[in-house]
């Protein structure tokens, strides 16, 4: 299902913590406007996309409800902190059931130290033991992020690993 | 922590139930105590878990309202729960 830009702005405003007057303080625009993006009643000026873009954290491809492409990259060690890194897992059943978990890193790698893995229960077939997620910490920690892993099992069920 | 739960998209008046969950609870070492003992985790020792209600603290301060499970079913009906 496709975002609409009301839908992208509001979440990701959220996400950041900002209420709809901080906004619009920052945007120069009422507080009304920036409610009517939300709902999908209004669309911003063209020219306040990039300050937008810039607010939010994220991009104006995202934010017009195009699909994030994520690139697998290795980034500097000291430009990384583990502490803010999140693993996501997408699984995208045959039968159109959807799962998302967002992890943080730190306490996925607390709960490997113990012994405890991942598991996604549901319609889905995917075995998520045969996951080595050890060595997909170790990866994270020599400075590999983004998608990391993506399997589709015969059954049509995508399984999507990203660190970002 | 927000557990929210809304109905399947053919009804008409979609319920939508929202539950908020005190953070103290799911870092409390007594719960973490009774939910590894009730999930049979051998493993967490006091110590672990002590450091897992340390993480998830840590967790709770660097990603604010973190969305940690999203699920949705194929006839609409949507479970979020956030940090």
């Amino acid at each position: 299902m496709k975002t609409s830009f009301g839908q992208k702005f509001s979440e990701q405003r959220k996400l950041k913590g900002y209420t709809q007057e901080q906004i619009s303080d920052k945007l120069n625009v009422s507080p009304q406007a920036v409610s009517k993006w939300e709902n999908d009643l209004s669309y911003p000026d063209i020219t306040l996309l990039k300050d937008i873009s810039i607010l939010l954290d994220i991009s104006i491809d995202e934010l017009l409800g195009s699909e994030k492409k994520v690139e697998t990259k290795v980034v500097p060690v000291e430009s990384r902190d583990v502490n803010k890194m999140l693993l996501k897992m997408i699984v995208l059943s045959s039968d159109g059931d959807k799962v998302k978990i967002n992890l943080p890193i730190a306490l996925l790698k607390a709960g490997l130290d113990m012994g405890i893995t991942p598991k996604v229960s549901g319609n889905s077939s995917f075995d998520f033991s045969s996951i080595d997620f050890n060595q997909l910490i170790e990866m994270v920690e020599n400075g590999v992020i983004g998608k990391l892993l993506e399997v589709e099992s015969a059954d049509g069920d995508i399984v999507e690993i990203y660190v970002e | 922590m927000r557990i929210i739960i809304q109905g399947h998209r053919e009804e008409k008046k979609k319920a939508k139930i929202s539950i908020p969950v005190p953070t103290f609870i799911l870092s409390s070492r007594f719960i973490l105590r009774k939910i590894a003992k009730k999930a049979q985790f051998e493993n967490l020792t006091k110590e672990n878990i002590k450091t897992i209600s340390k993480e998830i603290r840590k967790a709770k301060k660097n990603f604010k309202k973190l969305l940690l499970v999203d699920v949705e079913s194929n006839d609409g009906v949507k479970v979020k729960i956030y940090l």
